[in-house]
């Protein structure tokens, strides 16, 4: 799952991305809204969270810029502003949940979580397709009788095919979804997780199409 | 004397009226008493005129006009001639023509003396007493109206002085129902003539005091805003810190918690250092501006070092203004501070201080990159930084600078370097007059 984080200020920046990474997430930080439109145009990431108070482009005008483009990624709004109006208008302008600094940890996570579930169509927090399940908030995952907690990239990894299953991603997408840009990718580090997957959960839970990538089963 | 408008108008107006009343009673009282005694003089005249020896019995002596039986009260009339011994007055016998006032046995006379045809003299009196109780009853008729004016007058100053306040009790109802955190002007309709400067004096106060409130406002909500952003980094990294999971980690997290504990505390110091301006308390002193930029140096040369950056004083001479040691100091070091912090590793910072036309100025001449026109006059405000800029910043150091500067009434400005880019930051004061030999 790749978040890119939009925060000017390089502490708050910094800080965040380090609770996401621990979090398993992939993280990419710009720290001004001119960058952070043309980085969404490339549609690398999964989920936004926003910052409102931020130079050349304000949030709101980028989260604005963003629906108009027709784009639904999930957007959290980050705000030091509490006022009740700048939250409705947050809202209004398109985001999908805000916090307010200063703001907890794991607030945002479950927050990130939330907008995740939302986002492929679910209620449940817990992640499946049937036959494994993932529960996102403590990392673990279920299969049959065996119960086991992932590490956090195989949990990125799990996550980023659970999220569509039947659909085949390819070793870059799963790349993109588990790395931020300046985290070095080791060239077998999408087979060495899905090794570390199967010898915790069975073979059977990703399946591999020859030549075309990975995928889970679809619920049956 | 109490400070009540009304109560002195009534008082001083009472006061005058009667003063006047009485004065005016007195000369009307005198001069009555004066014509009553001239109408009786008349009187005396006439009868000694119509008066004929050949009328006067052969006593040579009448009384005339008495109404009762006090002999006081007629009007004698009498031969001159006559012996005093028989004589109903003991005039003295070589009284000349005329009128005089004369002591006859003990009581006051009014005399008239008219020489005959035949050579005989005739006298006509009357006693004084009467004359002047007629006069006074007269004169003091004329006084009645003036007496009852007095409390009438009184009593419509008193109302007059009321009714004139009255706007200014509404005005004061008025002002009192303001709203303490937005008082509004107060309104000079129906106000008389007189307390309108004054009411417009007032509404210039308030107008003042709302813009302070607005600022003061202002800042505060800044300041919590600003706030939040340090307080918001620490609990991140204090959280980071508590899920790292090897020592190393640790330590790694705890660098920039530490960094974030530095900011906190940059910040706060600069909010103090602000309050602590503003509320400025006054005490003034000749000091050579050298010496002070010399301290400043002194103090942020290890800073400068770190970056690499080649920090010089220029100074000539004594530069001497009147200021508050710690105020002058606390402008130079966030000045130099700000020219420090932008200034890119190995540039250059000048600290030059001199005088022109009857003025100290002190200038801080940097390397950095600048700042843009349209933002120069803003990096005052309060908690403003030129987007982009490195942060850190309290945002608070210029703000800081024009505070002081305002309250030493000396002038700051920043323009961009001429020779090459960046930025000049100058303050100008009126050098300390000379003192005397």
């Amino acid at each position: 799952m790749r978040i890119l984080l939009v925060e000017d200020d390089r502490m708050i920046g910094e800080a965040v991305s380090v609770a996401l990474r621990d979090a398993a997430y992939a993280v990419d930080w710009v720290q001004d809204g001119e960058t952070a439109l043309r980085v969404l145009g490339d549609h690398e990431h999964q989920a936004v969270l926003l910052d409102l108070g931020l130079p050349r482009r304000d949030g709101l005008e980028v989260l604005r810029k963003l629906r108009a483009d027709g784009s639904r990624l999930p957007v959290i709004v980050v705000t030091a502003r509490d006022a009740v109006e700048d939250r409705i208008k947050g809202l209004d302008f398109g985001a999908d949940d805000y916090l307010v600094k200063p703001f907890n940890v794991d607030e945002l996570l479950a927050r990130m979580r939330a907008i995740i579930r939302r986002q492929g169509g679910q209620a449940s927090p817990v992640l499946t397709n049937g036959s494994v399940s993932l529960d996102p908030a403590t990392r673990e995952a279920r299969h049959g009788d065996i119960e086991c907690l992932l590490s956090a990239r195989e949990f990125a990894l799990l996550q980023a095919l659970l999220l569509r299953p039947g659909a085949i991603l390819t070793r870059a997408e799963l790349e993109e979804r588990i790395y931020g840009w300046n985290e070095e990718v080791e060239s077998n580090a999408v087979d060495f997780l899905i090794h570390g997957i199967r010898k915790k959960l069975g073979a059977d839970v990703i399946r591999n199409v020859r030549g075309a990538g990975w995928m889970v089963a679809r619920n049956s | 004397m109490s400070n009540s408008l009304q109560q002195r108008l009534s008082v001083w107006l009472s006061v005058a009226i009667v003063i006047i009343g009485l004065l005016a009673g007195g000369v009307s009282f005198w001069l009555a008493y004066n014509e009553a005694q001239e109408f009786q003089d008349d009187s005396l005249r006439q009868i000694a005129t119509l008066t004929n020896a050949d009328h006067l019995p052969s006593d040579g002596q009448r009384s005339v006009g008495a109404m009762d039986n006090d002999p006081e009260a007629r009007i004698v009339v009498q031969r001159l001639s006559t012996t005093p011994a028989t004589a109903r007055l003991a005039l003295p016998a070589d009284l000349t023509a005329g009128f005089h006032t004369l002591d006859v046995a003990g009581t006051q006379w009014r005399v008239y003396v008219r020489a005959l045809k035949s050579g005989e003299r005739i006298a006509v009196a009357q006693a004084t007493r009467i004359r002047g109780e007629a006069a006074r009853d007269s004169a003091l008729r004329t006084l009645l109206p003036l007496i009852a004016l007095i409390p009438l007058l009184t009593f419509f100053s008193r109302r007059l002085v009321r009714i004139s306040l009255a706007p200014v009790r509404a005005l004061a109802l008025v002002a009192d129902a303001q709203a303490e955190e937005h008082p509004a002007a107060l309104p000079t309709a129906r106000v008389p003539d007189e307390i309108v400067p004054f009411v417009h004096s007032i509404n210039r106060l308030l107008e003042r005091i709302n813009r302070l409130i607005a600022q003061q406002r202002r800042f505060i909500a800044d300041a919590a805003h600003e706030l939040r952003t340090p307080l918001t980094a620490l609990s991140l990294q204090a959280q980071n810190l508590e899920r790292a999971d090897s020592l190393a980690a640790c330590k790694e997290r705890l660098l920039p918690l530490k960094t974030g504990l530095e900011r906190s505390r940059h910040l706060l110091d600069q909010m103090l250092s602000l309050a602590r301006q503003q509320a400025g308390t006054d005490s003034r002193q000749p000091l050579d501006l050298g010496d002070i930029a010399q301290t400043v140096i002194e103090e942020l040369f290890p800073f400068a070092e770190r970056k690499h950056i080649d920090l010089g004083l220029e100074r000539q001479g004594k530069i001497r203004i009147d200021a508050e040691i710690s105020a002058i100091h606390m402008l130079l070091r966030n000045a130099l501070d700000n020219a420090l912090r932008y200034t890119p590793e190995g540039g250059e910072v000048t600290l030059r201080v001199r005088s022109d036309e009857g003025e100290g100025i002190v200038e801080v001449i940097d390397s950095g990159p600048g700042v843009p026109q349209e933002e120069r006059e803003r990096v005052f405000d309060a908690f403003y930084r030129v987007p982009g800029s490195p942060d850190g910043g309290s945002g608070l150091g210029l703000a800081i600078v024009r505070n002081i500067a305002d309250r030493l009434g000396g002038r700051v400005m920043l323009e961009a370097r001429t020779d090459k880019t960046g930025l000049v930051f100058t303050y100008r004061q009126r050098l300390s007059s000379p003192l005397p030999r």
